[in-house]
């Protein structure tokens, strides 16, 4: 048994794999867009609005012209880029505040984790349409809104992590040889968390891609003429009757995206329970 | 934001019993939680819509008003005065339901919540029932045949039903099957007056039965279809397999041997021993689910031209009508914690265990 485990390690492990090729795939379609697409997605050519799909516009064309396969590639690093953003500084502060609260215990801990409370509360889309009311339309003040409504299910998560690690051997033999708190904190706890925190992390980027694209669809994220992933369907809405494939195409690339990380996260927790 | 990790599903201050004792206390700490998610929600959306970035006197002037008229709508929303007075006159309003007007309806903002709030129940209701009852029904399936074709078909819409964002499934299904074969109106909800019912619930379907008019009826159903169908397809993936995979843990445990052994039917093992352990993970998420669906229910709304709560906030929005977004912020925030302390309650009544 131990030994079948051996020689499959060291072939090249398909989870492993399946990670480098997303990293590298999506990594491609954020910085360097033009590669891949064959022409400018901002680029205008109305004698050639709802053309539909055809080897020289793999996706249509929408309606003033512009090619709906560029604008798809071209969007992905305001899409996946906000959605790496917003999942990328939740989790950090929630590390930090749900660490903290763990750490500190007592009164302090049982406030904080009251205030994590109260923001779970908050129902996210109606609370973000609020907080886009007044800061303003526009990417930045949705993905402060979103960062505000997610960073609380890390702090409950590394919360809960951090009090249970703090009960374990080697945090007492640190305290035991001398080790400072902080030491402690940094060193023997938190990098405790990070296997689950991936776990959450990976899967938080498709949940986090699915409320972004919500919230511009319904206008309140990336304004036009940004490629916006749920700006491109929204826009696709008035013409659902005269071409399907503006509405359809932008919603597979969202859905495949999005099912890659929930399959990757899945799989990551598989391995990390195992 | 979905949570489907145990530990973390019980929201408010339920979750540390130490010093809970009996159920007035349970009540007496319920309410006060209440109060404290309420005032943290007005208090923050307060705060927002006053760094509004439109001026709320001049937008409800209207464009054509001059200064002086400014000014003076300025002074009779009391825009004027400083913001701690502007705080507590808006609390003082909500105590007696007063969400202060509308600029966009010219209205009473508690009216138009009245108004819209039956449209999104009768959503929510139909579409929470459907949720509740299939999801369980294929969880058990599932479970107990965890083989086979239907296996992987649940699978299939399990993943699928997540991972696909809801606006998305909406525009399909209206292309699919409202714009190009006609079987389906395509958007918008039950028109009363066109088949001569009379608004007495309000909810299309309610007042449709009650006329006993069979074409309203089937009218009122046909509305339905398209937007239940992309809520239940978005939101039964989470109930199937967590009743699933709570069912399959319950059914190898010893006491549904034992109930076996003792020659007890299958069905009864199923139905009446396993599932009554098995559904308690599943109600904590149902009332989850519940309480999020007023928030939930925005974006279906919106693509069904339903004219329900949801597409009220979202025509607020779109009109920096500040007062109707803070009342919809407020009413959505008060629902979710009241149906998670309900939700808490029926959970002790399942399982006498938890205290």
């Amino acid at each position: 048994m131990a030994e079948s485990e051996k020689t499959a390690r060291r072939s090249v492990d398909p989870l492993t794999l399946w990670v480098l090729v997303t990293v590298l795939f999506l990594g491609v379609l954020i910085l360097i867009p033009g590669v891949l697409a064959p022409h400018d997605p901002y680029s205008l050519e109305v004698s050639n609005r709802f053309a539909p799909p055809s080897g020289e516009h793999l996706f249509g064309t929408d309606q003033t012209g512009r090619d709906i396969f560029s604008r798809v590639i071209h969007g992905a690093k305001y899409s996946i880029g906000s959605a790496l953003l917003i999942v990328g500084s939740a989790s950090v502060i929630g590390t930090i505040y749900g660490a903290l609260a763990a750490w500190y215990g007592g009164l302090a801990d049982r406030l904080l984790v009251r205030v994590v409370d109260v923001f779970l509360a908050f129902p996210y889309l109606i609370f973000a349409m609020a907080v886009a009311a007044s800061l303003g339309r526009g990417l930045n003040s949705t993905l402060v809104a979103l960062v505000l409504l997610w960073w609380p299910s890390y702090a409950r998560m590394v919360r809960g992590q951090v009090k249970s690690i703090l009960n374990e051997y080697h945090v007492m033999a640190a305290q035991t040889l001398g080790a400072k708190k902080s030491q402690i904190l940094r060193w023997h706890v938190i990098p405790h968390t990070y296997n689950q925190l991936l776990v959450r992390f990976t899967l938080d980027i498709g949940n986090a891609l699915v409320a972004l694209t919500g919230l511009s669809f319904l206008g309140l994220g990336a304004q036009p003429p940004t490629p916006e992933w749920g700006r491109l369907v929204a826009q696709s809405k008035q013409f659902v009757l005269n071409a399907w494939w503006y509405a359809v195409f932008p919603g597979v690339v969202i859905f495949v995206v999005v099912l890659n990380f929930v399959l990757l996260g899945d799989a990551l927790r598989k391995r990390s329970t195992s | 934001m979905t949570d489907t990790e145990q530990d973390s599903l019980v929201v408010g201050p339920e979750h540390e019993n130490r010093f809970s004792s009996g159920p007035t206390a349970n009540f007496a700490k319920g309410l006060l939680w209440l109060l404290v998610v309420v005032l943290a929600a007005v208090s923050l959306t307060f705060i927002l819509s006053r760094v509004i970035p439109a001026d709320p006197a001049r937008l409800a002037a209207g464009l054509e008003a001059g200064p002086d008229q400014v000014a003076q709508v300025r002074q009779d929303l009391g825009l004027d005065k400083p913001v701690v007075v502007q705080y507590v006159n808006y609390l003082g309003g909500l105590i007696s339901g007063d969400f202060g007007d509308s600029i966009r309806t010219r209205q009473p903002v508690i009216n138009d919540l009245l108004e819209a709030l039956p449209a999104s129940l009768e959503l929510i209701v139909v579409s929470f029932t459907m949720i509740a009852g299939l999801g369980i029904l294929l969880g058990i399936i599932w479970a107990y045949w965890p083989r086979g074709l239907h296996s992987v078909l649940l699978r299939i819409i399990a993943v699928a039903g997540s991972a696909m964002p809801v606006f998305w499934v909406g525009l399909l299904l209206q292309v699919g099957l409202a714009a190009n074969i006609d079987w389906l109106p395509i958007a918008g909800s039950f028109n009363h007056r066109k088949y001569g019912v009379d608004e007495i619930t309000g909810s299309g379907l309610l007042d449709s039965l009650i006329s006993m008019d069979t074409s309203a009826i089937v009218e009122a159903i046909r509305r339905l279809v398209l937007p239940i169908t992309t809520i239940v397809f978005h939101n039964i993936a989470l109930t199937m397999t967590l009743m699933r995979s709570s069912m399959s843990e319950q059914l190898q445990r010893p006491y549904v041997q034992a109930a076996r052994a003792r020659g007890v039917s299958e069905s009864k093992v199923v139905t009446v021993d396993a599932l009554r352990n098995a559904l308690n993970p599943v109600v904590t998420m149902l009332g989850l689910q519940l309480g999020w669906s007023l928030g939930g229910v925005v974006i279906v709304e919106v693509i069904f031209s339903w004219p329900g709560i949801g597409l009220y906030a979202f025509s607020a929005f779109q009109a920096f009508d500040y007062n109707a977004i803070m009342a919809v912020t407020i009413i959505a925030t008060a629902s979710f914690v009241l149906i998670n302390s309900l939700v808490n309650r029926i959970y002790r009544v399942l399982d006498p265990r938890i205290t």
